[in-house]
């Protein structure tokens, strides 16, 4: 088995890593596409959010009608986004048939709307209770629950895990320059017994054994070559187009996006401006005492 | 998300597996409607079921030109049920009150299931009844304390 491994390594471990490059390459850009996308998509539904907060300021018994807000958020926001998955062709011309029929605004195979708008919309409401709360939810560990059953957000081509891919492709370039060391090690292996052939008492002969240690020492040296250049290159596009960072972006304006919304519920402030206002009650307070510490020694002047 | 969580706590899919819900419900429509849409029209014929996903609608029923309000329906509720029972005409309008998802399937649907799954076929005909005796309870229950009122105001 393990000569089977040697075998196949001492002929193909560049064509293996050319293309595990190959596959690399593509998963990356199918990540990092996917990552964008969701980034503006998040982007466009935070933005609105925003707007519709700022609408719905009126709204009465936020805290005890938080469905409502909530539904009603979610609505304005809803005809605002960008589609996320609705198939085109057939299905789509059917579905419009089918609303026309219904008296529908629109109409959405079941597939299209858990994989869309719906889902999201879903996980959001059921997060209601957390808005309810009057003490200040953790937003990051919601954000994490709602994305979690996003599979727009975490799912690439529909069934790949997007997280383990963007694992994959951030230790890619460590195992190119890995598999270069290794394939050096392979054509060490394989030059060294030519050498111990070598008659060093009749050199004529000796010119084909010195042509394959050549060889071998070439290969190891091939390896090591394509594990540095490969790594180099995921190295760059890792640094200028980072899957996780824009991912980490994304969580943390949908988490600021939530923290917003229960701030909207509960009428509050964000931290800045309750410290404004806690500055300012001070501020009321000490001038009050001071104020009181100047009269209290005038009427002692003037008792005196 | 899954289809499963969508339609959690829909009385009709009680004790019905989750697999064999999404097998039901895999080809199944979601259509969205606005506030004070009509989703179904009192006379219309119809053979579709319906489950409201999001939002709430009402049930009102127009009998000699007034407009009575039923019921509210809201997320999880189903109604057209009773096509299953080839009751195909609709007997009152269920009207959106906020913009409302409704997950629409057709009776051909459940039909089919008699030949491929019938143990599924038969814990839906089950719930079906079971839903149909509750609404009948709760039925008894309104003209029971109606004919009481006018007992009452009788004497």
């Amino acid at each position: 088995m393990l000569e089977l491994v040697f075998d196949f390594f001492s002929t193909y471990l560049i064509e293996f890593m050319t293309g595990m490059l190959a596959l690399g390459l593509i998963l990356r850009y199918a990540a990092y596409k996917s990552s964008l996308k969701n980034y503006t998509y998040f982007s466009t539904f935070t933005g609105e959010i925003e707007k519709a907060l700022v609408e719905h300021q009126g709204f009465s018994n936020k805290s005890e009608n938080t469905d409502g807000y909530l539904e009603q958020l979610l609505s304005d926001v809803k005809d605002k986004l960008p589609k996320r998955s609705i198939r085109q062709g057939g299905s789509a011309a059917k579905n419009g048939e089918k609303a026309k029929e219904m008296g529908a605004n629109q109409v959405v195979s079941l597939r299209d709307y858990v994989s869309g708008e719906g889902s999201l919309f879903q996980s959001v409401r059921g997060e209601a209770i957390s808005f309810k709360s009057p003490f200040p939810p953790n937003y990051p560990e919601i954000a994490d629950r709602i994305l979690e059953k996003d599979d727009n957000y975490n799912k690439l081509f529909n069934f790949l895990p997007i997280a383990p891919v963007s694992r994959l492709i951030n230790v890619l370039p460590s195992l190119f320059v890995v598999f270069g060391i290794f394939g050096t090690f392979i054509g060490i292996s394989m030059a060294l017994p030519e050498i111990a052939k070598m008659d060093f008492n009749n050199l004529d002969t000796s010119g084909e054994i010195l042509t394959s240690f050549v060889l071998s020492v070439t290969y190891a040296m091939k390896t090591s070559i394509a594990g540095i250049l490969y790594s180099l290159l995921m190295t760059v596009l890792n640094t200028i187009a980072p899957i996780k960072s824009l991912r980490d972006k994304t969580d943390k304006k949908f988490s600021n996006c939530l923290e917003n919304i229960w701030m909207a519920i509960h009428e509050k402030g964000n931290e800045e401006e309750q410290t404004v206002e806690y500055l300012k009650q001070i501020y009321s307070q000490l001038s009050k005492l001071a104020e009181g510490n100047a009269v209290h020694k005038k009427n002692n002047k003037k008792v005196s | 998300m899954s289809i499963i969580s969508l339609v959690k706590g829909c009385p009709l899919f009680h004790e019905i597996y989750d697999h064999e819900v999404e097998k039901i419900l895999k080809n199944c429509v979601v259509a969205s409607f606005k506030k004070d849409d009509h989703i179904i029209k009192q006379g219309d014929s119809g053979t579709d079921i319906c489950i409201i996903l999001t939002g709430e609608a009402s049930i009102i029923v127009n009998k000699d030109g007034e407009r009575k309000h039923i019921a509210t329906l809201n997320s999880g509720d189903l109604f057209g049920e009773m096509v299953l029972l080839n009751e195909t005409q609709r007997t009152a309008d269920i009207v959106a009150r906020t913009n409302c998802d409704v997950l629409v399937f057709g009776q051909d649907a459940f039909y089919e299931l008699y030949s491929k799954s019938p143990q599924v076929f038969s814990l839906l005909a089950l719930n079906l009844s079971r839903l149909i005796t509750k609404r009948l309870k709760q039925a008894n229950k309104i003209i029971t304390d109606l004919s009481e009122t006018l007992s009452k105001k009788a004497a």
